[in-house]
């Protein structure tokens, strides 16, 4: 017993050191070392048992991987990482990793996936009211909408985390204001070409601002990744504010430093963004020789959406000097390459899938073991409270906590029993398939959630209510003839009609129909169920939103 | 408040009797399948002599409720101390149907006013003892246009105010303060205080403070208190020591019998929650006209 202690404890403190050296150099922007010792620290911790440490690993082996540019095996890592945390119901590190596993995804050109994973991380951040989280998920919302093209809503995102990062630390300081800088960079010319200069210069003058905290953020930290790409974002917005010559000099303070730490993304960044300065200076033909530079150390990186960036530059610089035939051939070598990252895209989709695939298979063998061992407990009490809990997750919905449709073929008879009147009322949400297509399924099941709740709350304790499945409830009226019962359907219609269903998305709008029926007795209890389903489809032809008992 | 001395707690008010369609619940069960004009007529009348009959001398109507000021109207011979009230601002547009698009349409302009005290006084003459503005709430123009407040002052009955919306308070309040010629111009306020909605309590305590009747309606809050706690929720509001009277919506010989029961009923706590009124009328304005 003592010896296993001891293995334990020794395990369990080789996991957090080798955690603490991969957080040292993460901060340190040594990526490279550091996805080494996140990768030992995960696999100790995964041969420990010790789930927490695991995901921590995996969370850290993540964001270091996407530095390095291997963004399908950082998706990968996080994944795991929220199988584990998801298995040990920590909602805040979950969390953190959607937000982490987000930008992968987004480099690998997988945005909605990227959206996708954020949505759950907005809605944990949003239910724990986590002012930290929330601005993770802001953040990292603006990134996404970047890449994807929309600069208004990534500046709406980005500024909202702005607004979130007073008295967080330095990283989530940094982070912010390199992306706000960042996103400048190309929302100033949108505005300028859009003609609306003064927004521009605003949104310049703010940025210069923001870049100039970012570097000084970076320099304290002593971190050459972020110095580096603050630097360049610093150089672009020079470069827009007219000073040609400030702007070379940074970028090329950011190429330097790039190279000697071996972040090739950001040197080729950087010698792109070199020859966008040389454009804007009419310097073509050296700015044509720098993008060839870029075109061959994105490639280098295996940055595609970057390359694809430098060769459409090239083939409007090629424009410019009138080679026509150059600029041609770069243009298609732009669109081979958007066909390619489509392909690519696709490609990565599948491999993600099958690894989810087997994710899911270990999630299962593992959950599997876990009810294999629970059902082996010896202790009488403990076989008791779980039978308890069986007899629940049997007869409940687990969306709503509310009865299941088992639970309501067990208690309704009951109900009926007794002798006194039983109403039932079927009462169906209106066009339910077109909130959960517009809105998504997160808000789709908080709508069924926040139904349940509206319906208990007006409904007596010798009532029941129960969900049938889908977007379908049952409610049994104890004790009311069918006009009390029409009467409180009516009065549970209205209230869900009138429920801010708005606070939860802007435009939300929600109503149910029912339809109610009398049951004679216990033996016609079918029959009344064939009723008040037929009352219910009779609500739904007359326009919706309404309650239907003869 | 003169117009109200020796007046029972309890009046009667003709909402629900003098259309086909009201938001009240379970009028399917209240009323006949069949809501002419002659069955409401009679059905208006049969409560008006039972109420009366039973002591109640405050009757409430108001020209958007549909036929009912014509109802009282040819009701009022023969009851000579029976108190009116009526209400301007809105108008029946529902044209005798149950099922109509828009069954009402608020208008507090001076022009409104001057057709409608017209159509009031043709049918109920000089029994108008108190005449409302309908529904006001804080944005409502009627709080702040003089020419109409020097008009109300000059129509010879007594002026008063009702009152609906989540900010009723805050419209009881804005109305106490308008003077016309050094006078309060209201005397009277009406306005909705229940178990659900009890909002509006302390600034109908202030009105009642400044010498103003105050008349409550929706005490059991368009049914939703009927099934459960008819003449409790109802007690509940003549318990209040600043109401003068507490309107019955009765639809039914029954409902009006269960309301006048309240008067002599000694409340007890019935752990009734109340709504946060933004809810409260929200859920009220989804309540369908049937």
């Amino acid at each position: 017993m003592t010896t296993v202690d001891v293995a334990q404890s020794h395990a369990a403190l080789t996991v957090s050191a080798l955690l603490a050296l991969a957080e040292e150099k993460r901060l340190a922007g040594d990526y490279r070392a550091g996805c080494e010792a996140a990768r030992q620290a995960a696999d100790r911790a995964a041969s420990a048992g010790d789930a927490a440490g695991e995901a921590a690993a995996l969370r850290s082996l993540g964001v270091q991987l996407m530095r390095l540019g291997q963004q399908e095996e950082a998706v990968a890592a996080c994944r795991k990482a929220v199988v584990r945390l998801e298995t040990l119901g920590d909602a805040v590190a979950l969390c953190e990793v959607l937000t982490v596993q987000a930008m992968p995804l987004n480099d690998l050109g997988m945005h909605e996936e990227a959206l996708d994973v954020l949505a759950t991380a907005r809605d944990i951040a949003q239910r724990l009211g986590n002012r930290n989280l929330l601005y993770w998920v802001h953040n990292r919302l603006g990134v996404v909408h970047g890449s994807m093209g929309d600069r208004e809503l990534s500046t709406e995102c980005l500024m909202q985390a702005l607004s979130l990062v007073d008295g967080m630390d330095d990283e989530a300081r940094f982070c912010i204001l390199n992306n706000v800088s960042d996103n400048a960079v190309y929302e100033v010319p949108r505005l300028r070409g859009r003609g609306d200069a003064e927004a521009a210069d605003r949104a310049l003058a703010d940025a210069l601002g923001y870049v100039a905290e970012a570097l000084r953020l970076a320099r304290v930290a002593c971190h050459p990744y972020r110095e580096s790409i603050s630097l360049d974002n610093y150089g672009m917005l020079l470069a827009l504010a007219g000073d040609l010559d400030g702007a070379a000099l940074l970028i090329e303070e950011s190429r330097q430093l790039a190279v000697r730490a071996g972040y090739r993304s950001l040197e080729s960044a950087a010698l792109q963004h070199q020859a966008r300065v040389r454009l804007m200076r009419g310097d073509h033909a050296t700015a044509i020789e720098g993008l060839i530079l870029a075109l061959d150390r994105a490639r280098q990186a295996g940055e595609k959406p970057m390359t694809m960036e430098i060769l459409r530059e090239l083939s409007g610089a090629y424009e410019k000097v009138g080679d026509f035939a150059a600029a041609l051939s770069h243009y298609r070598d732009y669109h081979d390459l958007e066909r390619e990252l489509h392909n690519q895209v696709a490609a990565a989709r599948a491999r993600m899938a099958a690894h989810y695939f087997e994710l899911d298979n270990a999630r299962l063998e593992a959950e599997n073991a876990r009810l294999e061992a629970a059902l082996h407990r010896n202790r009488s009490d403990e076989l008791a409270a779980d039978n308890l809990i069986w007899q629940r997750q049997a007869t409940e919905d687990a969306l709503t906590g509310l009865p299941n449709r088992r639970s309501v073929d067990e208690r309704l008879p009951k109900l009926v029993e007794d002798g006194v009147p039983v109403c039932v009322a079927v009462a169906d949400v209106d066009l339910f398939k077109r909130v959960n297509d517009r809105y998504g399924h997160f808000v789709g099941d908080e709508v069924l959630r926040r139904i349940a709740a509206i319906l208990l709350d007006h409904v007596r304790e010798s009532d029941l209510v129960a969900r049938l499945g889908g977007e379908e409830f049952l409610i049994a009226l104890h004790g009311s003839g069918i006009a009390d019962a029409q009467v409180k359907c009516e009065l549970l219609r209205a209230s869900v009609a009138a429920y801010p269903w708005e606070q939860i998305e802007p435009g939300l709008a929600v109503t149910i129909s029912l339809g109610v029926a009398q049951i004679a007795g216990p033996a016609s209890l079918p029959d009344a169920l064939s009723v008040a389903d037929q009352h219910l489809y009779e609500a739904k032809r007359a326009g919706r939103n309404r309650v239907r008992a003869a | 408040m003169r117009l109200f001395d020796g007046v029972a707690r309890i009046g009667l008010g003709l909402a629900a009797v003098g259309r086909p369609g009201y938001i009240n619940l379970g009028r399917e069960r209240d009323l006949p399948g069949e809501r002419t004009v002659d069955a409401m007529r009679g059905r208006a009348h049969a409560l008006l002599d039972q109420a009366y009959a039973s002591g109640v001398r405050y009757f409430d109507v108001a020209r958007s409720y549909g036929r009912a000021e014509e109802f009282l109207a040819s009701w009022l011979p023969g009851h000579d101390d029976a108190v009116v009230g009526s209400k301007w601002g809105y108008t029946y547009t529902a044209g005798w149907r149950v099922e109509a698009g828009v069954h009402e349409v608020k208008d507090h302009s001076v022009a409104a006013f001057e057709r409608q005290l017209a159509e009031t006084r043709a049918l109920l003459g000089d029994r108008l003892g108190l005449y409302q503005i309908h529904s006001v709430t804080p944005d409502s123009p009627a709080l702040t246009d003089r020419e109409l407040h020097r008009r109300l002052a000059g129509q010879g009955a007594v002026v008063g105010l009702s009152t609906s919306g989540p900010r009723q308070a805050e419209a009881i309040r804005a109305a106490c303060a308008i003077e016309v010629g050094g006078e309060p111009l209201f005397r009277s306020v009406q306005a909705t205080w229940n178990l659900l909605e009890p909002s509006a309590g302390p600034a109908l305590a202030e009105a009642h403070a400044s010498g103003r009747a105050v008349i409550v309606k929706e005490a059991l809050a368009n049914g939703r208190l009927a099934a459960e706690f008819p003449e409790a929720a109802l007690a509940a509001v003549l318990r209040q020591p600043w109401v003068t009277v507490v309107l019955s919506g009765a639809a039914t010989g029954a409902q009006l019998a269960s309301n006048l029961r309240a008067a002599s009923l000694d409340t007890a706590d019935l752990g009734i929650r109340p709504e946060p009124p933004e809810q409260y009328w929200r859920t009220r304005a989804e309540l369908a006209w049937s």
